[in-house]
Protein backbone atom coordinates (compact mmCIF):
# COMPACT_ATOMS: atom_id res chain seq x y z
CA UNK A 1 0.00 0.00 0.00
CA UNK A 2 1.01 3.57 -0.64
CA UNK A 3 1.09 5.62 2.56
CA UNK A 4 1.86 9.33 3.00
CA UNK A 5 2.83 10.68 6.44
CA UNK A 6 2.62 14.45 6.90
CA UNK A 7 4.85 16.36 9.27
CA UNK A 8 5.71 19.93 10.19
CA UNK A 9 9.09 21.49 10.94
CA UNK A 10 8.68 23.72 14.00
CA UNK A 11 10.89 25.70 16.38
CA UNK A 12 11.66 23.84 19.58
CA UNK A 13 9.64 25.83 22.12
CA UNK A 14 12.27 25.61 24.86
CA UNK A 15 14.80 27.36 22.62
CA UNK A 16 12.58 30.36 21.78
CA UNK A 17 13.75 33.42 23.70
CA UNK A 18 11.52 36.25 24.91
CA UNK A 19 12.54 39.89 24.46
CA UNK A 20 11.84 42.55 27.08
CA UNK A 21 8.72 43.70 25.21
CA UNK A 22 7.30 40.18 25.29
CA UNK A 23 7.98 39.47 21.62
CA UNK A 24 9.52 36.15 20.67
CA UNK A 25 12.96 35.74 19.21
CA UNK A 26 13.45 32.70 16.98
CA UNK A 27 17.05 33.51 15.92
CA UNK A 28 18.55 30.87 18.18
CA UNK A 29 15.57 28.54 18.12
CA UNK A 30 16.46 25.01 17.15
CA UNK A 31 14.22 23.38 14.53
CA UNK A 32 12.59 20.03 15.22
CA UNK A 33 10.05 17.72 13.61
CA UNK A 34 6.72 18.15 15.46
CA UNK A 35 6.56 15.55 18.24
CA UNK A 36 3.01 14.40 17.35
CA UNK A 37 4.01 14.08 13.68
CA UNK A 38 6.62 11.50 14.68
CA UNK A 39 3.70 9.25 15.73
CA UNK A 40 2.20 9.59 12.23
CA UNK A 41 5.54 8.70 10.59
CA UNK A 42 5.95 5.74 12.96
CA UNK A 43 2.41 4.50 12.25
CA UNK A 44 3.11 4.72 8.52
CA UNK A 45 6.44 2.91 8.86
CA UNK A 46 4.82 0.09 10.84
CA UNK A 47 2.01 -0.27 8.28
CA UNK A 48 4.34 -0.69 5.29
CA UNK A 49 6.72 -2.93 7.24
CA UNK A 50 3.78 -5.23 8.05
CA UNK A 51 1.71 -4.99 4.86
CA UNK A 52 4.27 -4.07 2.23
CA UNK A 53 4.20 -0.91 0.15
CA UNK A 54 5.89 2.42 0.40
CA UNK A 55 5.83 5.33 2.82
CA UNK A 56 6.34 8.91 1.61
CA UNK A 57 6.99 11.74 4.05
CA UNK A 58 5.45 15.10 3.14
CA UNK A 59 5.82 18.56 4.60
CA UNK A 60 4.84 22.08 3.53
CA UNK A 61 6.20 25.36 4.85
CA UNK A 62 8.92 27.91 4.19
CA UNK A 63 12.72 27.48 3.97
CA UNK A 64 12.85 25.47 7.22
CA UNK A 65 11.37 22.43 5.41
CA UNK A 66 14.64 22.01 3.49
CA UNK A 67 16.73 21.65 6.64
CA UNK A 68 18.78 18.61 5.60
CA UNK A 69 19.39 17.31 9.11
CA UNK A 70 15.66 17.12 9.84
CA UNK A 71 14.87 15.63 6.45
CA UNK A 72 17.44 12.94 7.15
CA UNK A 73 15.96 12.38 10.60
CA UNK A 74 12.51 11.85 9.03
CA UNK A 75 13.92 9.51 6.36
CA UNK A 76 15.74 7.46 9.01
CA UNK A 77 12.35 6.60 10.54
CA UNK A 78 10.98 4.47 7.70
CA UNK A 79 9.86 6.63 4.74
CA UNK A 80 11.29 5.61 1.33
CA UNK A 81 11.28 9.19 0.12
CA UNK A 82 10.43 12.70 1.15
CA UNK A 83 8.58 15.58 -0.49
CA UNK A 84 9.00 19.13 0.76
CA UNK A 85 7.04 22.15 -0.45
CA UNK A 86 8.82 25.42 0.29
CA UNK A 87 7.00 28.65 -0.47
CA UNK A 88 7.16 32.05 1.26
CA UNK A 89 3.36 32.28 1.00
CA UNK A 90 3.18 29.52 3.61
CA UNK A 91 4.78 31.69 6.31
CA UNK A 92 2.46 31.74 9.33
CA UNK A 93 -0.01 29.52 7.47
CA UNK A 94 -3.17 28.68 9.42
CA UNK A 95 -4.69 25.20 9.39
CA UNK A 96 -6.82 26.00 6.33
CA UNK A 97 -3.80 27.15 4.29
CA UNK A 98 -1.64 24.24 5.49
CA UNK A 99 -4.27 21.63 4.68
CA UNK A 100 -4.93 23.24 1.28
CA UNK A 101 -1.21 23.19 0.39
CA UNK A 102 -0.93 19.57 1.58
CA UNK A 103 -3.94 18.64 -0.57
CA UNK A 104 -2.31 20.17 -3.65
CA UNK A 105 0.96 18.36 -2.91
CA UNK A 106 -0.88 15.05 -2.47
CA UNK A 107 -2.60 15.56 -5.86
CA UNK A 108 0.81 16.05 -7.45
CA UNK A 109 2.24 12.96 -5.71
CA UNK A 110 -0.59 10.96 -7.31
CA UNK A 111 -2.25 7.75 -6.18
CA UNK A 112 -2.25 6.85 -2.49
CA UNK A 113 -4.12 4.55 -0.13
CA UNK A 114 -3.70 6.25 3.20
CA UNK A 115 -2.53 9.61 4.52
CA UNK A 116 -1.49 9.92 8.16
CA UNK A 117 -1.23 13.11 10.20
CA UNK A 118 -0.37 13.68 13.85
CA UNK A 119 -3.02 14.90 16.28
CA UNK A 120 -1.73 18.46 16.03
CA UNK A 121 1.40 20.44 15.24
CA UNK A 122 3.83 21.08 18.09
CA UNK A 123 3.80 24.84 17.50
CA UNK A 124 0.13 25.77 16.91
CA UNK A 125 -1.60 22.53 17.96
CA UNK A 126 -4.86 23.44 16.24
CA UNK A 127 -5.69 19.72 15.73
CA UNK A 128 -7.46 20.50 12.45
CA UNK A 129 -5.14 19.74 9.53
CA UNK A 130 -5.76 15.98 9.21
CA UNK A 131 -9.55 16.12 8.91
CA UNK A 132 -9.45 19.33 6.83
CA UNK A 133 -7.01 17.61 4.43
CA UNK A 134 -9.40 14.67 4.02
CA UNK A 135 -12.31 17.01 3.35
CA UNK A 136 -10.32 18.90 0.71
CA UNK A 137 -9.35 15.67 -1.01
CA UNK A 138 -12.95 14.41 -0.79
CA UNK A 139 -11.96 11.20 1.00
CA UNK A 140 -13.02 9.79 4.39
CA UNK A 141 -11.14 11.35 7.31
CA UNK A 142 -11.26 10.96 11.07
CA UNK A 143 -9.25 12.04 14.13
CA UNK A 144 -8.29 10.40 17.41
CA UNK A 145 -7.09 7.14 15.82
CA UNK A 146 -5.33 4.79 18.27
CA UNK A 147 -4.85 1.66 16.12
CA UNK A 148 -4.93 0.74 12.42
CA UNK A 149 -5.42 -2.70 10.81
CA UNK A 150 -5.32 -3.02 7.04
CA UNK A 151 -8.24 -4.87 5.40
CA UNK A 152 -9.46 -5.33 1.82
CA UNK A 153 -9.91 -1.83 0.39
CA UNK A 154 -10.37 -0.45 3.88
CA UNK A 155 -8.71 -0.05 7.24
CA UNK A 156 -10.24 -0.98 10.57
CA UNK A 157 -9.32 1.59 13.15
CA UNK A 158 -9.95 2.19 16.80
CA UNK A 159 -10.71 5.75 17.71
CA UNK A 160 -10.67 7.30 21.13
CA UNK A 161 -13.24 10.08 21.41
CA UNK A 162 -14.98 11.70 24.35
CA UNK A 163 -14.74 8.78 26.74
CA UNK A 164 -15.53 6.10 24.16
CA UNK A 165 -13.48 3.80 21.98
CA UNK A 166 -15.06 3.28 18.57
CA UNK A 167 -14.20 0.59 16.08
CA UNK A 168 -14.60 1.95 12.54
CA UNK A 169 -14.05 0.63 9.06
CA UNK A 170 -12.77 3.37 6.83
CA UNK A 171 -12.81 2.85 3.07
CA UNK A 172 -9.59 3.73 1.24
CA UNK A 173 -8.18 6.10 0.23
CA UNK A 174 -8.54 7.99 3.51
CA UNK A 175 -6.87 10.42 5.88
CA UNK A 176 -6.34 9.50 9.53
CA UNK A 177 -5.14 11.81 12.30
CA UNK A 178 -3.48 9.56 14.87
CA UNK A 179 -3.47 10.20 18.62
CA UNK A 180 -0.06 10.34 20.28
CA UNK A 181 -0.81 7.15 22.20
CA UNK A 182 -0.94 5.06 18.99
CA UNK A 183 2.71 4.04 19.23
CA UNK A 184 6.11 4.69 20.71
CA UNK A 185 8.36 6.27 18.15
CA UNK A 186 11.56 4.47 17.16
CA UNK A 187 15.10 5.53 17.79
CA UNK A 188 16.76 5.23 14.36
CA UNK A 189 19.90 3.08 14.21
CA UNK A 190 23.18 4.32 12.74
CA UNK A 191 22.39 2.16 9.68
CA UNK A 192 19.00 3.87 9.26
CA UNK A 193 20.63 7.28 9.53
CA UNK A 194 23.30 6.43 6.94
CA UNK A 195 20.70 4.95 4.57
CA UNK A 196 18.51 8.05 4.99
CA UNK A 197 21.10 10.21 3.26
CA UNK A 198 20.71 8.16 0.06
CA UNK A 199 16.91 8.28 -0.13
CA UNK A 200 15.28 10.43 -2.83
CA UNK A 201 14.00 13.87 -1.94
CA UNK A 202 11.68 16.09 -4.03
CA UNK A 203 11.87 19.80 -3.31
CA UNK A 204 8.85 21.64 -4.65
CA UNK A 205 7.76 25.25 -4.44
CA UNK A 206 4.66 27.32 -5.12
CA UNK A 207 5.54 26.96 -8.82
CA UNK A 208 4.89 23.21 -8.58
CA UNK A 209 2.05 23.24 -6.08
CA UNK A 210 -0.63 25.94 -5.86
CA UNK A 211 -0.40 27.60 -2.46
CA UNK A 212 -3.52 29.37 -1.15
CA UNK A 213 -3.27 33.15 -0.99
CA UNK A 214 -6.17 34.12 1.27
CA UNK A 215 -6.14 33.52 4.98
CA UNK A 216 -9.30 32.61 6.83
CA UNK A 217 -7.70 33.57 10.12
CA UNK A 218 -5.06 36.17 10.79
CA UNK A 219 -2.58 36.10 13.65
CA UNK A 220 -2.30 39.67 14.94
CA UNK A 221 0.31 39.10 17.61
CA UNK A 222 2.30 36.36 19.28
CA UNK A 223 3.64 37.42 22.64
CA UNK A 224 4.94 35.76 25.77
CA UNK A 225 1.92 35.29 28.03
CA UNK A 226 1.34 38.15 30.42
CA UNK A 227 2.17 36.75 33.78
CA UNK A 228 -0.58 37.24 36.31
CA UNK A 229 0.90 39.15 39.25
CA UNK A 230 0.99 36.74 42.18
CA UNK A 231 1.68 37.58 45.81
CA UNK A 232 4.18 34.71 46.25
CA UNK A 233 3.74 34.72 50.01
CA UNK A 234 5.95 31.87 51.21
CA UNK A 235 5.95 29.76 54.35
CA UNK A 236 8.82 27.35 55.02
CA UNK A 237 8.76 24.32 57.26
CA UNK A 238 6.58 21.40 58.30
CA UNK A 239 6.16 22.17 61.99
CA UNK A 240 2.68 22.64 63.45
CA UNK A 241 3.03 26.37 63.83
CA UNK A 242 4.06 26.96 60.19
CA UNK A 243 1.29 24.70 58.92
CA UNK A 244 -1.30 26.50 61.03
CA UNK A 245 -0.11 29.88 59.73
CA UNK A 246 -0.13 28.60 56.14
CA UNK A 247 -3.61 27.09 56.54
CA UNK A 248 -4.90 30.32 58.09
CA UNK A 249 -3.50 32.39 55.21
CA UNK A 250 -5.11 30.03 52.66
CA UNK A 251 -8.44 29.93 54.52
CA UNK A 252 -8.56 33.73 54.61
CA UNK A 253 -8.27 33.80 50.80
CA UNK A 254 -10.83 31.05 50.28
CA UNK A 255 -13.56 33.02 52.06
CA UNK B 1 -20.20 45.42 19.15
CA UNK B 2 -22.07 42.18 18.63
CA UNK B 3 -22.29 39.85 15.65
CA UNK B 4 -25.72 39.13 14.17
CA UNK B 5 -25.98 35.44 14.75
CA UNK B 6 -24.03 32.54 16.28
CA UNK B 7 -24.79 28.85 15.89
CA UNK B 8 -23.81 26.48 18.70
CA UNK B 9 -23.27 22.73 18.37
CA UNK B 10 -21.82 19.95 20.47
CA UNK B 11 -21.94 16.18 20.17
CA UNK B 12 -22.25 16.27 23.96
CA UNK B 13 -25.40 18.22 24.86
CA UNK B 14 -24.11 19.13 28.32
CA UNK B 15 -21.69 21.56 26.63
CA UNK B 16 -24.50 23.52 24.99
CA UNK B 17 -25.54 25.83 27.90
CA UNK B 18 -21.95 27.10 28.27
CA UNK B 19 -21.50 27.57 24.53
CA UNK B 20 -24.88 29.33 24.24
CA UNK B 21 -23.85 31.71 27.02
CA UNK B 22 -20.86 32.64 24.87
CA UNK B 23 -23.08 32.98 21.81
CA UNK B 24 -25.45 35.29 23.70
CA UNK B 25 -22.53 37.46 24.80
CA UNK B 26 -21.01 37.67 21.32
CA UNK B 27 -24.05 37.79 19.03
CA UNK B 28 -27.55 39.33 18.90
CA UNK B 29 -29.07 35.94 18.30
CA UNK B 30 -28.05 32.46 19.43
CA UNK B 31 -29.12 29.28 17.68
CA UNK B 32 -28.42 25.88 19.25
CA UNK B 33 -28.37 22.93 16.83
CA UNK B 34 -29.33 19.78 18.73
CA UNK B 35 -29.08 16.14 17.74
CA UNK B 36 -30.92 14.12 20.37
CA UNK B 37 -34.43 13.57 21.70
CA UNK B 38 -37.15 16.22 21.48
CA UNK B 39 -37.09 16.47 25.31
CA UNK B 40 -33.37 17.17 25.23
CA UNK B 41 -33.84 19.85 22.59
CA UNK B 42 -36.65 21.45 24.62
CA UNK B 43 -34.56 21.40 27.81
CA UNK B 44 -32.05 23.70 26.10
CA UNK B 45 -34.64 26.39 25.24
CA UNK B 46 -33.77 28.60 28.25
CA UNK B 47 -30.23 28.99 26.94
CA UNK B 48 -30.71 30.00 23.30
CA UNK B 49 -32.94 32.31 21.26
CA UNK B 50 -33.71 29.37 19.01
CA UNK B 51 -33.14 25.64 19.31
CA UNK B 52 -33.09 23.78 16.02
CA UNK B 53 -33.91 20.16 16.70
CA UNK B 54 -32.22 18.08 14.01
CA UNK B 55 -33.80 14.84 15.23
CA UNK B 56 -32.33 11.80 16.94
CA UNK B 57 -29.05 10.35 15.78
CA UNK B 58 -29.72 7.37 13.51
CA UNK B 59 -28.74 3.96 14.86
CA UNK B 60 -25.16 2.91 14.07
CA UNK B 61 -24.21 6.32 12.68
CA UNK B 62 -21.50 8.66 13.97
CA UNK B 63 -22.56 12.17 14.89
CA UNK B 64 -19.77 13.36 12.57
CA UNK B 65 -21.92 12.15 9.66
CA UNK B 66 -24.24 15.11 10.29
CA UNK B 67 -21.57 17.66 9.28
CA UNK B 68 -23.31 18.26 5.94
CA UNK B 69 -26.66 18.91 7.66
CA UNK B 70 -24.97 21.27 10.10
CA UNK B 71 -23.17 23.11 7.31
CA UNK B 72 -26.51 23.59 5.56
CA UNK B 73 -28.14 24.90 8.74
CA UNK B 74 -25.29 27.34 9.43
CA UNK B 75 -25.52 28.58 5.85
CA UNK B 76 -29.28 28.99 5.89
CA UNK B 77 -29.17 30.79 9.26
CA UNK B 78 -26.59 33.18 7.84
CA UNK B 79 -24.50 32.83 11.01
CA UNK B 80 -21.24 34.72 11.39
CA UNK B 81 -19.92 32.59 14.22
CA UNK B 82 -20.03 28.90 15.10
CA UNK B 83 -19.14 27.65 18.58
CA UNK B 84 -18.32 24.02 19.36
CA UNK B 85 -16.69 22.40 22.37
CA UNK B 86 -13.11 21.24 22.64
CA UNK B 87 -13.79 17.51 22.29
CA UNK B 88 -12.40 15.06 19.74
CA UNK B 89 -15.78 14.76 17.99
CA UNK B 90 -16.47 18.49 17.96
CA UNK B 91 -12.96 19.23 16.64
CA UNK B 92 -13.57 16.73 13.84
CA UNK B 93 -16.90 18.37 12.99
CA UNK B 94 -15.28 21.84 13.12
CA UNK B 95 -12.71 20.73 10.52
CA UNK B 96 -15.44 19.34 8.24
CA UNK B 97 -17.53 22.51 8.58
CA UNK B 98 -14.50 24.74 7.96
CA UNK B 99 -13.79 23.22 4.56
CA UNK B 100 -17.46 23.03 3.49
CA UNK B 101 -18.22 26.60 4.56
CA UNK B 102 -14.78 28.04 3.67
CA UNK B 103 -14.56 29.27 7.24
CA UNK B 104 -11.61 29.87 9.54
CA UNK B 105 -11.19 27.77 12.67
CA UNK B 106 -9.55 28.78 15.91
CA UNK B 107 -9.22 25.98 18.46
CA UNK B 108 -8.59 25.98 22.18
CA UNK B 109 -9.50 29.62 22.62
CA UNK B 110 -8.96 31.09 26.08
CA UNK B 111 -10.75 34.38 25.40
CA UNK B 112 -13.16 35.55 22.70
CA UNK B 113 -14.42 39.03 21.85
CA UNK B 114 -15.87 40.96 18.93
CA UNK B 115 -13.88 43.94 17.65
CA UNK B 116 -15.26 47.38 16.73
CA UNK B 117 -15.11 46.30 13.08
CA UNK B 118 -17.23 43.28 13.84
CA UNK B 119 -14.67 40.53 13.51
CA UNK B 120 -14.03 37.76 15.99
CA UNK B 121 -10.88 38.17 18.07
CA UNK B 122 -9.52 35.29 20.13
CA UNK B 123 -6.57 34.36 22.28
CA UNK B 124 -4.91 30.95 22.36
CA UNK B 125 -1.67 29.42 23.51
CA UNK B 126 0.99 28.52 20.99
CA UNK B 127 4.55 27.09 21.11
CA UNK B 128 3.75 24.74 23.96
CA UNK B 129 2.55 27.58 26.16
CA UNK B 130 5.63 29.73 25.59
CA UNK B 131 3.45 32.36 23.89
CA UNK B 132 -0.09 33.58 23.50
CA UNK B 133 -1.40 34.43 20.06
CA UNK B 134 -4.17 36.89 19.23
CA UNK B 135 -6.01 35.49 16.23
CA UNK B 136 -8.71 37.27 14.25
CA UNK B 137 -11.27 35.60 12.02
CA UNK B 138 -11.90 36.82 8.48
CA UNK B 139 -15.57 36.23 7.74
CA UNK B 140 -17.39 33.17 9.08
CA UNK B 141 -15.37 31.83 12.00
CA UNK B 142 -15.65 28.53 13.86
CA UNK B 143 -14.35 28.49 17.41
CA UNK B 144 -13.47 25.38 19.38
CA UNK B 145 -13.94 26.55 22.96
CA UNK B 146 -12.95 24.61 26.09
CA UNK B 147 -15.44 24.41 28.97
CA UNK B 148 -15.26 27.20 31.54
CA UNK B 149 -14.31 29.99 29.10
CA UNK B 150 -17.85 31.41 29.11
CA UNK B 151 -19.83 31.99 32.30
CA UNK B 152 -23.08 30.04 32.11
CA UNK B 153 -25.97 32.50 31.89
CA UNK B 154 -29.44 31.79 30.59
CA UNK B 155 -30.71 33.78 27.63
CA UNK B 156 -32.87 36.76 28.59
CA UNK B 157 -35.80 35.31 26.59
CA UNK B 158 -36.48 31.56 26.44
CA UNK B 159 -35.99 30.38 22.87
CA UNK B 160 -38.32 28.92 20.27
CA UNK B 161 -38.08 25.38 18.96
CA UNK B 162 -37.67 24.69 15.25
CA UNK B 163 -37.53 21.27 13.64
CA UNK B 164 -35.32 20.20 10.76
CA UNK B 165 -35.21 16.53 9.79
CA UNK B 166 -31.47 16.14 9.27
CA UNK B 167 -30.08 13.18 7.38
CA UNK B 168 -26.63 11.68 7.94
CA UNK B 169 -24.39 11.53 4.88
CA UNK B 170 -22.31 8.58 3.69
CA UNK B 171 -18.81 9.47 4.88
CA UNK B 172 -17.11 6.22 3.82
CA UNK B 173 -16.67 5.42 7.51
CA UNK B 174 -18.73 2.66 9.10
CA UNK B 175 -19.28 2.51 12.83
CA UNK B 176 -18.74 -1.12 13.81
CA UNK B 177 -18.95 -0.85 17.59
CA UNK B 178 -18.59 1.56 20.49
CA UNK B 179 -17.19 0.67 23.89
CA UNK B 180 -16.96 2.87 26.95
CA UNK B 181 -13.35 3.71 27.66
CA UNK B 182 -11.95 1.85 30.63
CA UNK B 183 -10.44 5.07 31.86
CA UNK B 184 -12.64 7.61 33.65
CA UNK B 185 -13.37 10.89 31.89
CA UNK B 186 -13.79 14.08 33.86
CA UNK B 187 -14.36 17.59 32.53
CA UNK B 188 -11.93 19.18 34.92
CA UNK B 189 -12.18 22.52 33.09
CA UNK B 190 -15.44 23.38 34.85
CA UNK B 191 -14.24 22.67 38.44
CA UNK B 192 -14.19 25.62 40.86
CA UNK B 193 -11.53 24.08 43.10
CA UNK B 194 -8.75 21.82 41.85
CA UNK B 195 -5.95 19.98 43.61
CA UNK B 196 -3.20 19.18 41.11
CA UNK B 197 -0.36 16.75 41.77
CA UNK B 198 3.02 16.37 40.11
CA UNK B 199 6.02 14.11 40.39
CA UNK B 200 6.63 15.29 43.96
CA UNK B 201 3.93 12.78 44.92
CA UNK B 202 6.62 10.09 44.59
CA UNK B 203 4.44 7.00 44.33
CA UNK B 204 0.86 6.06 43.52
CA UNK B 205 0.05 4.75 47.00
CA UNK B 206 0.37 8.31 48.32
CA UNK B 207 -2.64 9.43 46.24
CA UNK B 208 -5.06 8.42 49.01
CA UNK B 209 -3.87 11.31 51.21
CA UNK B 210 -4.28 13.72 48.29
CA UNK B 211 -7.81 12.40 47.68
CA UNK B 212 -8.75 13.03 51.34
CA UNK B 213 -7.30 16.53 51.14
CA UNK B 214 -9.24 17.27 47.92
CA UNK B 215 -12.45 15.80 49.37
CA UNK B 216 -12.09 18.01 52.43
CA UNK B 217 -11.83 21.08 50.19
CA UNK B 218 -14.55 19.93 47.81
CA UNK B 219 -11.97 19.99 45.02
CA UNK B 220 -11.54 17.99 41.82
CA UNK B 221 -8.23 16.16 41.28
CA UNK B 222 -5.87 17.12 38.47
CA UNK B 223 -2.28 16.32 37.55
CA UNK B 224 0.72 17.14 35.38
CA UNK B 225 1.52 15.34 32.14
CA UNK B 226 4.02 12.83 33.61
CA UNK B 227 1.48 11.63 36.19
CA UNK B 228 -1.12 10.87 33.50
CA UNK B 229 0.96 9.93 30.48
CA UNK B 230 4.15 8.42 31.89
CA UNK B 231 3.22 7.00 35.29
CA UNK B 232 -0.49 6.46 34.43
CA UNK B 233 -1.45 7.15 38.06
CA UNK B 234 -4.39 9.30 36.98
CA UNK B 235 -6.72 9.36 33.97
CA UNK B 236 -5.60 11.44 31.01
CA UNK B 237 -8.72 13.59 31.35
CA UNK B 238 -7.23 14.92 34.60
CA UNK B 239 -4.05 16.12 32.92
CA UNK B 240 -3.70 19.92 33.00
CA UNK B 241 -1.31 21.66 30.62
CA UNK B 242 -0.54 22.47 27.03
CA UNK B 243 -1.88 19.33 25.33
CA UNK B 244 -4.29 18.61 28.19
CA UNK B 245 -6.95 20.65 29.95
CA UNK B 246 -6.84 24.38 30.55
CA UNK B 247 -8.52 25.26 33.84
CA UNK B 248 -9.60 28.49 35.48
CA UNK B 249 -10.81 27.55 38.97
CA UNK B 250 -11.28 29.89 41.94
CA UNK B 251 -8.39 28.10 43.61
CA UNK B 252 -5.70 25.75 42.33
CA UNK B 253 -3.54 23.75 44.74
CA UNK B 254 -0.26 22.69 43.10
CA UNK B 255 1.13 19.80 45.14
CA UNK B 256 4.61 18.50 44.34
CA UNK B 257 4.50 20.40 41.05
CA UNK B 258 7.72 22.10 39.97
CA UNK B 259 5.91 24.58 37.71
CA UNK B 260 7.19 24.02 34.16
CA UNK B 261 5.70 26.46 31.65
CA UNK B 262 3.80 23.62 29.92
CA UNK B 263 1.81 23.06 33.12
CA UNK B 264 1.57 26.67 34.31
CA UNK B 265 -0.04 27.71 31.05
CA UNK B 266 -2.94 25.39 31.87
CA UNK B 267 -3.59 26.95 35.28
CA UNK B 268 -2.50 30.58 34.86
CA UNK B 269 -6.09 31.86 34.74
CA UNK B 270 -6.80 30.44 38.21
CA UNK B 271 -7.94 33.16 40.61
CA UNK B 272 -5.71 31.86 43.39
CA UNK B 273 -2.74 29.48 43.19
CA UNK B 274 -1.48 27.72 46.30
CA UNK B 275 1.73 25.68 46.02
CA UNK B 276 3.37 23.06 48.19
CA UNK B 277 6.78 21.80 47.13
CA UNK B 278 9.85 20.70 49.04
CA UNK B 279 12.19 22.49 46.61
CA UNK B 280 12.29 26.19 47.53
CA UNK B 281 13.81 26.92 44.10
CA UNK B 282 10.91 25.34 42.14
CA UNK B 283 9.51 27.83 39.59
CA UNK B 284 6.00 27.27 40.97
CA UNK B 285 6.89 29.56 43.88
CA UNK B 286 7.22 32.47 41.43
CA UNK B 287 3.75 31.67 40.11
CA UNK B 288 1.74 31.25 43.30
CA UNK B 289 -0.14 33.48 45.70
CA UNK B 290 0.67 31.44 48.77
CA UNK B 291 3.40 28.81 48.96
CA UNK B 292 4.60 26.27 51.47
CA UNK B 293 8.13 24.90 51.22
CA UNK B 294 7.67 21.41 52.65
CA UNK B 295 7.31 17.76 51.63
CA UNK B 296 3.70 17.45 50.46
CA UNK B 297 3.39 13.87 51.65
CA UNK B 298 4.55 14.80 55.12
CA UNK B 299 2.24 17.80 55.59
CA UNK B 300 -0.95 16.75 53.79
CA UNK B 301 -2.55 14.69 56.59
CA UNK B 302 -2.11 17.57 59.04
CA UNK B 303 -3.29 20.19 56.54
CA UNK B 304 -6.40 18.13 55.80
CA UNK B 305 -7.30 18.50 59.49
CA UNK B 306 -6.64 22.25 59.41
CA UNK B 307 -9.12 23.06 56.62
Amino acid sequence: MKVIACYKVVPYEQSISVAADGSLNFDKAELIVGQYDLNAIEAGAQLVEKNGGELTALTVGTAEVENSKLRKSVLSRGPANCVTVNDPALANADCAATSAALAEAVRKIGAYDLILCGEGSSDLYAQQVGVQLGERLGVPSINGVISIEVGDGCVTVQRSADGEVETLTVSLPAVLAVASGINTTRVPSMRDILAAGKKPVSTWSGADVAVPADKRTETLSVLAPQKTARACKLFTGDDGETLAAFAAAVSAELK
Amino acid sequence: MKLNKAVVFSANLSNIPGLCSGANALAQESVAAVIGSREQAESLLPWANKVVWLGEKAEGVMVESYAAALAELIGSEGAELVLVSNSTRDRCIAAKLAVRLNAGVVTDTSAVSVTEEGSVSTKRNVYGGAAEATVKGNGLTILVVPGGVFDELQASQPGVLAEVAAQPEDTGIKLVSVAAKQEETVDIAVAKRIVGVGRGLGSQDKLAAVESFAARLGAELGCTRPIAEEEHWMARSRYIGVSGATVRPDVYFALGISGQVQHIVGVSDSKLIIAINKDAKAPIFQNCDIGLVADMNKVLPQLTELF
